[in-house]
């Protein structure tokens, strides 16, 4: 039988190693410029500037003929759109661009103390839908379709629930419906953010906005480390001296932490919505959910739906993105479920191919 | 055989100590049961191959204490992951800390020379700095009670696999880092923390708050606006803003809708009659 006692020279060897890598990191992070970590760096053009939300139309890629009606993608405030275009080999814009469909993104920019009475009745019927006004004009068509990204999934929705007559498809990605569902999750790991915001009293968070003006994306952002504890011990030292020597990955590495790092503040009005209307109270499923005045109706959904989860996605639970699918008025629902968490929908190499392939081959058939 | 060497950083230099008390040990190994000669004799190679990465990690790590604006400062993300992977304290905090570092940071904001500092005495002489102080470290103790267990949990998983320990320090770490989580995640999800973190979060929004009504009231005595009167102008504009938007959709509309039939002209001779 082998002997398997670890002796004392493999320990120095391991420490010698780790020696080597710290030094490796050290180097090549000081050799790293700002600039050379890019992220949403796939080129496009402005089209419509209001205040400080932009619309942008991603430029075709060269040779590739535009198969689809005009998709617009739609992120949420927390956080950045350029989770779905991190790097060129791992985009989700790059994929669809490839595939020929005509994409659109908004972005919220960076909103400040200035826009703290912005309402989510704001963002939906002013900004986006002047976003998808712009395009209808441009491209000549009656309806758009909705690529809709987290929080923005949830924006997507009411947005197309108010304005289906608008709304050509929506697609729905990691996107909380059932703010309440995580409960009905087995895993432990998931949904502390629902348990987080639901431990809050209404006046807590009525007062943090009061403090701040709007959610601080500090909070946020401290609350997002949360949810991944060790992760956030070991990232910044085994995490990535394991990735010493490789300044491919050790830049695929910034380039998360670049979105990562990178949390505007949720203006005050519409994350007093968020968070005590819908992660508190879940009035959407309940059907009390108020935009200018008037119930969300999800029985109006009445346009193509595919609603796209990650199976380990510890902050939007799958139960409560699928909660969606008994809730809405049509017939041509569709779910795709994908290994992961909630990033990895965009960023991991498995899910690149999947994802782009299932939206197109889902969106080419419902032209 | 030297004493190893010491960077300025805490977590360098335990691995240095650690190194050197490893071929100590190593040391003490020859003429036991196994000849370590040769073993020795290669530690020496590497402990120069050691002092040599010390080296570069130092020139690397020096890049960052560059001055602002020197040709070799860093920047960026990258100047920020570097701060993290050789920040000690990263070690200590992470994982549990984040919200109680980020209320700090939000409540106090920078201290400018000069600017308020009468005000900031005072206000650190209040209840609510106090109550934050102690919601903070009441928050602490909770998370410390937490990695406490965790390595209760960790010391008896170890002793009842004697296997782990043959297998190295990295399988024994990722022990340690599983066990950690999972005993983070559990306590994240009690009572005790919810409510430490909620008394957090409430002492430092009370700070803020009180720190805000003492600006506004010394902003006031030299006539400058306050937040909240400008926080008024913000809610007059928006509302104003809303109410253009309205009528441009109403106008729109109109517009829009095609122009309504002309009314049919009356006989004259009813007219007359």
């Amino acid at each position: 039988m082998p002997d398997q006692t670890y002796r004392p020279d493999q320990a120095w060897r391991e420490a010698l190693e780790f020696g080597a890598h710290l030094a490796h990191s050290a180097e090549a992070l000081g050799r790293i410029r700002d600039e050379d970590v890019d992220v949403g760096a796939t080129p496009k053009t402005e089209v419509m500037r209001v205040e400080k939300v932009t619309l942008s139309r991603y430029t075709p890629l060269e040779g590739v003929e535009v198969k689809t009606g005009p998709v617009l993608i739609v992120y949420g405030l927390v956080g950045r759109y350029t989770m779905a275009d991190l790097q060129e080999d791992r985009s989700l814009v790059r994929n669809l661009l490839r595939r020929g469909v005509d994409l659109y993104v908004v972005e919220w920019g960076n909103p400040t103390r200035a826009d703290q009475f912005l309402s989510m009745t704001d963002y939906i019927d002013w900004f986006l839908d002047d976003c998808v006004m712009r395009i209808r004009q441009d491209v000549g068509v009656d309806k758009v379709t909705l690529l809709g990204i987290c929080e923005g999934g949830t924006f997507s929705t009411l947005y197309a629930a108010r304005h289906a007559e608008k709304v050509q498809n929506l697609i729905l990605t990691i996107t909380p419906i059932d703010f309440h569902a995580d409960m009905d999750d087995p895993d432990v790991a998931h949904g502390f953010l629902n348990v987080w915001t639901r431990n809050l009293e209404n006046r807590d968070i009525e007062r943090l906005i009061e403090a701040f003006g709007n959610l601080p994306g500090e909070i946020m952002a401290s609350v997002f480390q949360m949810l991944t504890p060790v992760r956030n011990l070991t990232k910044y030292n085994i995490d990535l001296l394991d990735l010493a020597g490789d300044d491919k990955k050790l830049l695929n590495f910034l380039r998360m932490e670049k979105w990562l790092a990178d949390r505007p503040h949720h203006p005050g009005a519409a994350a007093r919505q968020w968070l005590i209307d819908l992660y508190k109270e879940n009035r959407l499923v309940k059907g009390t959910f108020e935009l200018g005045g008037e119930a969300v109706d999800l029985r109006r959904l009445t346009m193509p739906i595919l609603n796209v989860y990650a199976l380990q996605d510890h902050i939007i639970p799958p139960p409560c993105a699928k909660a969606l699918g008994p809730l809405v008025g049509t017939e041509d629902y569709t779910e795709l479920a994908l290994p992961g968490g909630h990033v990895g929908v965009y960023v991991s190499s498995k899910s690149q191919g999947i994802v782009g392939d299932t939206v197109f081959d889902w969106l080419i058939e419902r032209q | 055989m030297s004493d190893g060497f010491k960077t300025g950083n805490p977590f360098l230099d335990a691995w240095s100590s650690a190194l050197v008390q490893g071929s100590e040990v190593m040391a003490s190994k020859v003429g036991g049961g196994m000849d370590w000669t040769e073993t020795m004799r290669a530690a020496e190679v590497n402990w120069k191959l050691c002092q040599r990465q010390a080296e570069d990690w130092m020139k690397a790590a020096g890049r960052q204490m560059t001055p602002a604006g020197g040709s070799d400062a860093l920047d960026g993300i990258a100047e920020e992951t570097l701060r993290r992977m050789l920040d000690p304290t990263q070690f200590l905090s992470a994982g549990t800390d984040e919200v109680n570092q980020a209320i700090q940071r939000l409540v106090e904001g920078p201290e400018f020379t000069d600017i308020g500092t009468l005000e900031r005495q005072v206000l650190k002489a209040t209840g609510e700095w106090m109550a934050l102080r102690q919601a903070s470290a009441a928050f602490k103790a909770i998370t410390a009670a937490a990695w406490t267990r965790a390595f209760a949990t960790f010391s008896q998983a170890t002793m009842a696999d004697h296997s782990l320990m043959t297998q190295g320090p990295r399988a024994v770490l990722d022990r340690w880092l599983k066990v950690a989580n999972e005993e983070l995640i559990r306590t994240q999800r009690t009572e005790a923390f919810l409510k430490a973190q909620r008394n957090l979060l409430t002492a430092g929004v009370d700070y803020r708050l009180k720190e805000r009504a003492l600006v506004e009231l010394w902003c006031e005595t030299h006539s400058i606006p306050t937040r909240t009167e400008v926080d008024d102008v913000h809610r007059t504009l928006h509302d104003l803003r809303s109410q253009i938007r309205d009528l441009k959709s109403r106008l729109a509309a109109d517009e829009a809708r095609p122009p309504p039939a002309a009314p049919r002209r009356k006989s004259a001779t009813k007219k007359q009659a």
